[in-house]
């Protein structure tokens, strides 16, 4: 992929964003799972120090509107850190530690 | 002139005695309870926001039943349901989707055309019947009526008690409330090899938090104060019942997210009430804890709803066997301002998702051992009167229909 996917001043979460930006609970979740607490924690890190500026920059878009592409990335971005944020802040593995299998528990939406 | 209904049980004199857990592996007895129970009372089947347009419908499985159901809005508003049964031959008259908009359906077998009333409208080569009513042929219907936003159905149509009478020991507890002010953000599903009761069982008390949860949410939940916490009240209704959970560690650290969605409007467990209670209804937190998390509304047999400030989860738990219950989760918010807000209402739905995950897992556990026969009773304490409340009134409507174990 060439060219920026995320609005100006967030070129540094480029790397992630390929990645990362996906639409449904259901891929984010899948992809959580699919990924080594190490993975987790690069992004994480990454992105923690990031947040505030990224929720400041979405919250002057009005929930009642599309966004234009770029902050639609940026947001998809956002709701992986907040998919990932229980993993590395409270669980210490990408799974719930003796949780009901996730494969047997459906997201249906979310 | 909003006050608390009088409550009919007793916490402590419910949990006084061993509560023996037949009626949780005995085949006879889940076949009575579907029988004497769940064909003769008030089911909810779905959010009326699955519905938004007149002629907007939806096919649910009610598995305990064993039959689809068709939801379908009308024009003034109101809920018609039919089984999913062709009057015909007995085909699944709606069978390649599960919703739509439509004015009328036809069924796939042999053209039999019913309208959005159920009424038979059309029977192809009509002639070759003999002496065909087509009013005897309308699909057959269910009861059906609406409560805070949740669309609900009686088997019998008519229904013998009207719903609003059905639900009325509650109903008032959350009126005014937030619940008409949310919409659906999220919905779970999952197949537990569990009895429905013991399934409902772990999400009734705050007394599994410490443990099951001390990952998760126990540090937001446990304070010092209130170490196993307990519930800050509980009612038990004639069926129905509610609890009020505390949440509110003032010890707590919150995490970077935490930190987050507190700044850009989302909820979580445990931050306190903004603005004290004064928008709430009287039966919503009626002791008026400060640390006040949500009030558990259980809607006898199977229904149950977590209602907070901002937020509610439900819960249905459709049992097809004695050991064995499909599990429905909706979570509801108010609707985000900006996409900061939609992100940070967004982290609730993974936590609470995540923390489902750590409440399901003993279920298929405990259902082993009390299928092993190894245990005639388990141990019930006060926190827990609300699990002693439904097997009683379960006993109860079995022994008013004349079964006996």
């Amino acid at each position: 992929m060439t060219g920026a996917r995320l609005p100006e001043g967030f070129g540094d979460l480029e790397p992630f964003a390929q990645r990362w930006c996906l639409e449904s609970m259901t891929q984010r979740s899948a992809l959580r799972l699919g990924s080594g607490l190490d993975e987790l924690d690069r992004l994480y890190a990454a992105l923690v120090e990031r947040m505030d500026d990224v929720l400041t920059h979405l919250a002057a878009f009005p929930a009642d509107r599309s966004l234009p592409p770029p902050e639609h990335n940026l947001y998809l971005l956002a709701c992986a850190f907040m998919e990932i944020s229980p993993a590395v802040e409270l669980f210490r593995a990408a799974d719930v530690p003796d949780g009901f299998p996730a494969e047997k528990f459906e997201i249906l939406s979310g | 002139m909003n006050t608390v209904p009088e409550t009919v049980f007793d916490p402590v004199r419910i949990t006084a005695q061993p509560q023996a857990i037949a009626g949780c592996v005995a085949p006879e007895y889940y076949a009575a309870e579907v029988e004497h129970i769940f064909r003769r009372v008030w089911l909810n089947l779905c959010h009326g926001s699955e519905l938004p347009n007149p002629g907007d419908f939806l096919v649910k499985p009610v598995p305990t039943l064993g039959v689809e159901v068709i939801l379908l809005r009308r024009d003034d508003g109101g809920i018609n349901a039919f089984y999913n049964v062709c009057t015909h031959r007995g085909n699944k008259v709606v069978r390649t989707r599960d919703r739509g908009n439509a004015r009328a359906f036809s069924c796939g077998f042999h053209g039999w055309t019913f309208d959005s009333a159920g009424a038979l409208i059309a029977a192809p080569d009509e002639a070759q019947f003999s002496g065909l009513e087509r009013c005897a042929y309308g699909l057959k219907p269910l009861a059906t009526a609406q409560w805070q936003g949740f669309v609900f159905v009686h088997p019998q149509s008519p229904a013998p008690q009207p719903l609003e009478e059905w639900l009325a020991e509650v109903a008032q507890n959350l009126e005014g409330g937030p619940l008409t002010e949310l919409v659906p953000t999220a919905r779970f599903r999952a197949e537990v090899q569990v009895n429905w009761k013991v399934f409902s069982d772990a999400f009734c008390e705050g007394y599994h938090v410490a443990t099951i949860h001390r990952r998760s949410i126990a540090d937001a939940f446990i304070s010092q104060e209130n170490p196993y916490c307990h519930l800050a009240g509980m009612r038990l209704y004639r069926h129905h019942s509610m609890v009020s959970v505390r949440g509110g560690n003032p010890n707590h650290r919150p995490t970077p997210t935490e930190m987050l969605i507190g700044k850009f409007g989302g909820s979580s467990y445990g931050t306190g009430q903004e603005g004290g209670f004064d928008h709430l209804p009287a039966g919503l937190n009626p002791e008026r804890v400060a640390d006040w998390n949500f009030d558990i509304v259980n809607l006898f047999p199977n229904f149950a709803i977590h209602v907070g400030a901002d937020f509610a989860y439900s819960y249905n738990f459709w049992p097809v066997a004695v050991d064995r219950t499909v599990w429905e989760v909706g979570i509801y918010q108010a609707p985000p301002r900006n996409w900061s807000q939609d992100v940070a209402l967004n982290y609730m739905r993974i936590l609470l998702r995540d923390t489902l995950r750590e409440d399901v897992n003993t279920t298929e556990a405990t259902q082993a051992n009390l299928m092993s026969g190894v245990l005639e009773s388990i141990a019930l304490s006060r926190q827990e009167a609300v699990l002693s409340h439904r097997y009683q009134v379960v006993d109860t409507l079995l022994a008013e229909a004349g079964w006996r174990p």
